[in-house]
């Protein structure tokens, strides 16, 4: 009882480093425990999503219209599936559609019938309107989750979709749960009317999505080969097998991403506020050394005395352990709405509190063992020893730095000679700042990195992001289109290149996305990680994670498999990218013909010059080369006069015959009276325009603008963490050197003097251990990224000047005012003392 | 003799749990340039108090201190320190020299703040120290190698080395044994033959007898004031009666 109340005496006699460490393991425990209990929490979420929406858990997409009923029967037959439920979906990549604020933006859309999703899901209705309003809407669509959360829309607000600069306005019934499609990567499900459905069939591509349960995934590669040795067609490149697991690992990286940060900066203050206590312990023995003499003397143990010291932190760490298990879990709403927000999903439920407390123990347990560790110092103070202040022997210790010899300002020689005697307060203080460098540099690399949002992102995909992808029709030739194009004002640019599809690899159960090109180096965001560009046709490169997950290098090669036949390529280059689930495949325009000699480049992506409206190019592009037919089904006829109504009423007809039928060519005739009107499809070229940039911003803005902003939280809590340890650290040395530090006084020193010999006393310290830290920050950089994108980020050398030049002034300047208690000590107080 | 240090109406007081302590009370004062004045008076006189007061340590209640022309006692702490680089020295009972440094170190980071560093500078401090009987073979040593005596020769000699205008001494050998005190005394005689203006806090009558003006306080007042020859000058013998006689009716 006695040694708990010297503790107690301790604890007030040194009140701020008391709440310096309660801070620190109060933070600790909250970050820890936060992490701890929403980890569980986020895996949860997604599965409790589903199970909410009586979502199936395997999902296999057939696109291109490549579906055959055998496909289906070969699930249920070859691997005894049962159940098999097959919907009909139109799919969409980069759906124009104007949002809440009026601004365009890109989404991957799902089109669905009420009755069809209701194969897949129960198709629960969540936030709607009442059945009575939903009765009155013309074109009613029920929207996912991602539209009411991200997209801040609202039942009974407009959808609108794009194309062509054309609008097509939904009114929404409401939200509803689902388990896949509710992010944009994939694409997101919107429910809508069997009329709306039939209207938009001749719009947009009519997929097959097959779905069934089954405890295990879906074996893709002998799959795919069953199915087409039934049907002798290729299927690898129009064919996407997922299951729930996949869907969560994509739907949660961030998520995770986000909480493998904050479990960092856990660590980070863990280990401060481990290094704080065993230097303040090592301070408080020396401070009270003669003290601790007495005690000894009048009969106390030095375990008993060890005891005081380590009463105090289990005290303190104690209390900081509770209010950050209580923190946590008075977090949890907030915590929730994260999640949804980031999820796009319903979270509900309290905080999991077994791991809250468990990490409060664990916390606790070793802020004990280290205080034990340290305290049990106070054993080399026999009485006679301690009433010395420690001295056993006298000091031969080497004189760094004599001042005979010095050069430069006396201050600076007296704080190096101080600094160069602390050795182990160096290697503590040594070891908190690489650890606070390296989390501020990761910090600091990311927030300059995603300043502008998505553009960061975009930076990542490894794919072309153009401002407009124009897909064209069957027998246009894309060079020739791709070249008038150049000849317009507003063109910085154009590529031709091919539409979105898979590649099978041997061997591999992951397919590819091909990125087919005539010169890689006509490509603005296709950096080469290590190689270089494929130039002949016998040559590829791979992604990043294929190389890593694969075993692939340079000079390597790959077999592409596709229409019934296998190519052997060179591994050329490699590149990060984490678009298409990082798994692209890079190919020149005849390697890819090699593997698909009967397909001819269909997309020409166009890059526009600084300034130039991109609604405006679009019409003009409408004007030159007749709008996309996927606008001119639906049937928009303008012109004032007969003959101008006629031709775009046959316009019209033969984009419908183009779009539906897959006719080629049409010539038309119509005589009206004594007049002809004649004309051709070949005043229609374009199928569809979307925009890249419009696409990856709604796919990754969110992300691109939370993880810039999570980064400057962190920048800022790693900032007061480094503040608060160098706070206790130069306190505690002023109480330490009070002695030196009055006599010095006496002698004419100033407080500022002073100051800046304690704030230059770090600063030997603080410079190594910040340039250590950019050396790791470039490995955990690398190996951040790697290991959840599969990216590579460019190394920022001026950002990791900056950022270490940054945190050497910051810590400097921070001991100097933190040693601004050295401003109360009087010489006066020595004489008394 | 130029005055060097006066005050006016000088006033510190304490406040102790709400309670005032007058321990200084509107006390003037000159001091003259080479006395070696001497101010004693009983435990709790205000002897340190005024030390500390007049040497620019602490900041008075009420009153002024005129070091030369200039008015000390509204300075900052910070302006305070500056001003005691070039004008005073201190040589404290308990020593307090620098614990990690050298006895060569401890000298010149005194000097250092003031000067620049150079070879005559260095060759000045180990001349000093040399002098006071702390040879070659010890300016490399630390201070808890040194005994109590050689560490206070060196506190002396920190407090000199930058020339001040005076010398300020708490009861400089309060802590020795007799033969130590002795040493240290003898330095500091010598250090005033040599012109330097010393102030000191005793009670020791050994060692008041060094001094060339005693000052009795009590009461926070100088109530007393006794002139003596410089140490050496006169008789040993009546040095002391004399000195013994002021004491005594001083009440001491």
């Amino acid at each position: 009882m006695k040694i708990f109340r010297l503790s107690l005496f301790n604890l007030r006699k040194n009140k701020k480093e008391a709440v310096a460490i309660i801070f620190l393991t109060f933070v600790t425990v909250f970050l820890l425990g936060t992490v701890a209990a929403n980890i569980a929490k986020i895996n949860t979420v997604f599965d409790d999503c589903f199970e909410a929406a009586g979502s199936v858990n395997n999902y296999v997409f057939f696109r291109d219209r490549k579906y055959r009923e055998e496909y289906k029967e070969i699930l249920e037959k070859d691997y005894g599936i049962e159940d098999v439920r097959k919907a009909d979906i139109l799919y969409s990549i980069g759906v124009t559609v104007r949002d809440k604020s009026g601004e365009k933006i890109g989404y991957n859309i799902m089109m669905i019938t009420e009755e069809d999703d209701r194969k897949l899901e129960s198709f629960v209705k969540e936030n709607c309107l009442r059945d009575e309003e939903i009765a009155t809407l013309k074109h009613p669509v029920w929207l996912p989750q991602y539209f009411e959360i991200t997209g801040g829309y609202n039942p009974g607000d407009t959808f609108t979709l794009l194309t062509g600069g054309r609008d097509y306005p939904f009114e929404i019934a409401g939200f509803y749960e689902t388990g896949p499609c509710n992010e944009t990567g994939m694409g997101l499900k919107i429910v809508i009317s069997e009329e709306d459905y039939a209207l938009l069939s001749s719009i947009y591509e009519e997929d097959v999505m097959l779905g069934y349960n089954a405890d295990q995934p879906l074996p893709q590669e002998e799959y795919i080969a069953k199915c087409e040795k039934r049907s002798s067609e290729n299927v690898s490149n129009s064919i996407w097998i997922f299951d729930q697991a996949d869907l969560k690992l994509q739907e949660t990286v961030f998520l995770d991403m986000f909480m493998y940060i904050s479990g960092s900066l856990s660590i980070i203050t863990l280990v401060a506020c481990v290094f704080l206590i065993r230097h303040k312990i090592k301070n408080d023995i020396e401070d009270q050394m003669q003290q601790i003499g007495v005690l000894e003397a009048i009969g106390y143990r030095s375990k008993e005395i060890s005891m005081s010291y380590i009463f105090e932190y289990v005290i303190t760490g104690g209390t900081g352990a509770i209010l950050g298990a209580v923190a946590t879990v008075l977090f949890t709403p907030v915590m929730n709405m994260f999640i949804r927000i980031m999820m796009n999903r319903n979270v509900h439920g309290t905080v999991n509190m077994i791991p809250v407390i468990v990490v409060a123990i664990i916390q606790v347990v070793v802020i004990t063992v280290f205080a034990l560790l340290r305290a049990r110092m106070v054993k080399k103070y026999p009485p006679v020893v301690a009433f010395r202040k420690g001295i056993r022997t006298h000091h031969f210790g080497k004189n760094f730095l004599p001042l005979k010899s010095m050069k430069g300002n006396i201050n600076l020689r007296l704080a190096m000679k101080t600094n160069f005697r602390n050795t182990a307060q160096n290697i503590g203080t040594g070891v908190c700042i690489v650890v606070a460098s390296v989390a501020m540099l990761f910090s600091a690399y990311t927030m300059v990195f995603f300043k502008d949002g998505y553009d960061g992102l975009i930076a990542l995909t490894g794919m072309e992001i153009s401002d407009d992808s124009i897909t064209l029709l069957d027998g246009i030739d894309a060079y020739r289109f791709s070249e008038e194009l150049s000849g317009l004002p507003e063109v910085k640019k154009t590529l031709v290149t091919y539409n979105f599809c898979f590649m099978a690899v041997k061997g591999s159960k992951y397919s590819g996305t091909a990125q087919v090109y005539d010169d890689f180096n006509e490509t603005t965001n296709i950096p080469v990680y290590k190689g270089r560009y494929p130039v002949h046709d016998n040559e590829i490169m791979i992604s990043l994670v294929r190389s890593t997950v694969e075993g692939y290098d340079v000079g390597d090669n790959i077999i592409i498999e596709g229409n019934g036949t296998q190519k052997s390529y060179v591994i050329t280059g490699i590149v990060s990218g984490m678009s298409n689930s990082r798994m692209n495949l890079y190919f020149t325009m005849e390697g890819y013909q090699r593997v698909s000699p009967m397909t001819r480049p269909n997309v020409v992506q166009i890059y526009l010059n600084d300034g130039v409206d991109q609604n405006d190019f679009e019409k003009k592009l409408a004007s030159l080369y007749g709008a996309p037919v996927s606008d001119m089904e639906e049937g928009n006829i303008e012109g004032s006069s007969l003959e101008e109504r006629i031709r775009a009423q046959a316009d019209i007809a033969v984009a419908k015959l183009i779009a539906r039928y897959g006719v080629t060519d049409v010539d038309y005739a119509i005589k009206i009276g004594d007049q002809m009107i004649t004309g051709r499809s070949g005043s229609l070229m374009i199928k569809d325009i979307s925009s890249t940039k419009d696409l990856a911003k709604s796919q990754m803005g969110g992300i691109g603008n939370a993880t810039f902003g999570f980064n400057i939280m962190a920048l800022i809590f790693i900032a007061v963490v480094v503040a608060v340890i160098l706070g206790i650290i130069a306190g505690s040395n002023v109480r330490r050197q009070r002695k030196d530090l009055g006599v010095m006084k006496s002698m004419g020193y100033s407080s500022k003097d002073l100051m800046t010999q304690i704030a230059l006393q770090i600063l030997p310290t603080t410079v190594i251990s910040v340039a250590i830290a950019a050396v790791l920050s470039v490995f955990v950089q690398k190996a951040f990224w790697f290991y959840l994108f599969g990216v590579a980020i460019p190394l920022d050398i001026p950002v990791m000047i900056v950022t270490c030049i940054s945190m050497v002034i910051f810590c400097y300047v921070v001991t100097y005012f933190a040693a601004s208690r050295v401003k109360k000590i009087s010489v006066t107080e020595l004489m008394t003392e | 003799m130029d005055q060097i240090l006066k005050t006016e109406k000088l006033c510190k007081s304490f406040s102790n749990g709400g309670v005032q302590q007058h321990v200084i009370k509107n006390l003037d004062l000159e001091i003259m340039e080479g006395d070696f004045t001497v101010i004693m008076g009983a435990s709790g006189s205000g002897k340190s108090t005024l030390l500390y007061a007049l040497s620019g340590m602490d900041k008075p209640s009420m009153g002024k201190i005129f070091f030369g022309n200039k008015e000390i006692e509204d300075l900052t702490n910070d302006q305070l320190a500056v001003f005691r680089r070039g004008n005073c020295g201190f040589v404290f009972q308990s020593v307090y020299l620098l614990e990690n440094q050298t006895v060569l170190d401890n000298v010149l980071t005194g000097a250092l703040i003031v000067q620049k560093n150079s070879p005559e500078l260095v060759a000045k401090a180990q001349d000093l120290l040399t002098k006071v009987g702390i040879g070659k073979d010890m300016w490399n040593k630390y201070p808890n190698q040194l005994s109590g005596g050689e560490a206070q020769r060196v506190g002396i000699v920190r407090a000199v080395i930058n020339d001040p205008k005076i010398l300020f001494a708490d009861e400089p050998t309060g802590q020795l044994n007799s033969s130590a005190g002795k040493d240290v005394l003898d330095i500091m005689t010598e250090i005033h033959k040599n012109g330097q203006s010393i102030v000191m806090v005793t009670h020791d009558l050994k060692t008041a007898l060094r001094g060339t003006r005693i000052l009795f306080l009590r009461d926070g007042n100088i109530v007393g004031e006794y002139r003596m020859a410089p140490y050496g000058t006169d008789d040993m013998k009546e040095r002391r009666s004399g000195l013994q006689r002021f004491l005594d009716e001083m009440g001491w």
